[in-house]
């Protein structure tokens, strides 16, 4: 189910992230929806399938990017990585840290894959603006993964409450980081 | 998928960067390839992303306050209007109706009933459509007549040759030149040059309109026509109505009207109101402006007054 859910997501993130980016912009600052489909992915998912995500939704990203292909990709499966090894599987759902694994996640894939293309394509990088625009990106994609996060609370809430299970009992995300 | 991933992932991460750094070293004829598959397949997706945009931009467009506030201003104007012709109306029934009255307590009432007879002349408002610039452009370029004189529907020249706003009926429709045209019930201003087909609409500030006219003075009573006097056009935005006697009391404000004494409909219509009104020392008449209450013709359609002969009298003989 999960799976199905990711697909369309990342369905979605790819038409707004090509025809819908520049007009979401918060002062010149795009939100990164591919991103946000990649930081739900690691923290939904509890096997290697996150892996492979980072594969796919990388592709993507280096479909519709300037440059060769690959380059995202590498990025994404290399964070992911990173963060599975760093983190305690089971803390990755609790709210906070959810929203802190996808801004590190967006800053290192938008960081890393943009000044792996500029070198890449023989051209200097501008750390300073580099860092600047990542940590604007990742914070604007945090924004949105926490208001994701919050609806998805609100709707998983009223389903129990109108299914009639006790919500306490089961904890606000359904029991599965209580 | 297993729930043991630590056995698998370091070898499934390794061959996926693989697969990522040999991505990176393909032709870009593939790789563009790839790309036009990948936003091939997003296209279903853009479609409903433009069908989204484009409602969330007229719903957007319907409930902005400025949207809602031009479309409410337009509807009040339009009520106004249709108000402050209703008030006309009945103002001018008023004014008929208290000279009625006036007349007969001056001059007394017949001991005698006289039975109503046949007019002997009928109006009728022919409703005639406003030529916009470009129809009127073409039709005195003749490009919507292709035929020429030899076919004998040439428009008559001097149509073609005045640069005045045209109207759609002419000799055919029984139009002559001087019939008075009326927009509801405000006077447009009169048939200037009529053509085969076409006539040209002579406005009210047309150097060369005159009409005859009555001021209607407001009283306690309700309005009380004043004498017969002419509205002249100056060729600018203001008429002169002229010959209203000194002896008259105008002031800014009153109203002036068709003459009603013609009788030929049962109303007056309406010219403008006085904007300026000034009686020099030992003048006999009066210097009065009068602004049109139709400075541009806005409505599509005009009727113009014309007059025929009762078909009931012509029976009877």
């Amino acid at each position: 189910m999960m799976h199905i859910v990711l697909s369309l997501m990342a369905y979605v993130s790819l038409v707004l992230d090509v025809g819908a980016q520049s007009e979401l912009s918060l002062y010149g600052v795009p939100p990164q929806f591919l991103l946000l489909t990649l930081s739900v992915a690691v923290v939904c998912l509890r096997d290697n399938s996150a892996i492979l995500w980072a594969a796919v939704i990388g592709f993507l990203a280096d479909c519709i990017s300037s440059g060769p292909l690959g380059v995202s990709m590498f990025c994404s499966i290399i964070a992911v990585f990173a963060l599975r090894k760093m983190l305690p599987r089971r803390k990755a759902y609790y709210p906070p840290m959810s929203i802190g694994i996808c801004v590190v996640l967006s800053f290192a894939v938008l960081v890393s894959s943009s000044a792996a293309r500029s070198l890449i394509s023989g051209q200097s990088v501008d750390w300073r603006s580099l860092l600047a625009i990542g940590a604007s990106g990742a914070g604007y994609t945090a924004a949105l993964f926490a208001g994701l996060r919050i609806c998805y609370g609100g709707v998983t809430r009223m389903l129990w409450r109108f299914v009639g299970a006790d919500t306490f009992r089961r904890g606000a995300m359904g029991g599965r980081y209580s | 998928m297993s729930h043991k991933p630590s056995r698998i992932l370091f070898p499934l991460t390794a061959a996926l960067c693989l697969l990522a750094l040999a991505l990176t070293g393909i032709p870009q004829s593939i790789a563009n390839t790839a790309r036009a598959l990948v936003f091939d397949a997003s296209l279903p997706g853009h479609r409903l992303l433009a069908v989204t945009r484009k409602k969330i931009i007229a719903a957007r467009e319907r409930h902005t306050p400025d949207a809602e506030h031009d479309r409410r201003k337009r509807a009040l104007q339009i009520e106004i209007r249709q108000w402050q012709q209703r008030y006309r109306q009945l103002q001018a029934q008023n004014g008929l109706l208290h000279e009625q009255l006036t007349t007969a307590v001056r001059e007394g009432v017949s001991p005698y009933r006289g039975s109503p007879t046949e007019p002997l002349v009928v109006p009728q408002l022919l409703q005639a459509v406003v030529l916009g610039d470009e129809s009127a452009a073409l039709w005195r370029s003749g490009t919507l007549i292709d035929r020429g004189s030899a076919d004998g529907l040439r428009e008559s020249t001097l149509v073609l040759e005045e640069t005045a706003s045209l109207v759609d009926q002419g000799v055919s429709a029984g139009l002559t030149a001087g019939q008075p045209i009326y927009s509801g019930r405000n006077v447009v201003g009169k048939i200037g040059v009529v053509g085969r087909w076409t006539s040209t609409i002579q406005p009210l500030t047309d150097p060369k309109f005159r009409g005859m006219a009555q001021l209607a003075r407001k009283t306690p009573d309700g309005i009380s026509f004043a004498s017969t006097a002419i509205l002249e056009g100056t060729g600018e935005d203001l008429c002169r109505l002229t010959l209203v006697p000194a002896t008259e009391a105008v002031s800014v404000g009153d109203e002036v009207y068709t003459n009603h004494n013609d009788a030929t409909l049962p109303f007056p219509f309406f010219y403008g109101k006085v904007v300026q009104a000034e009686l020099k020392p030992g003048a006999a008449h009066w210097e009065i402006r009068v602004e049109p209450a139709v400075k541009q013709i806005d409505s599509q359609t005009v009727q113009i007054l014309t007059r025929s002969l009762n078909p009931l009298r012509q029976q009877a003989n």
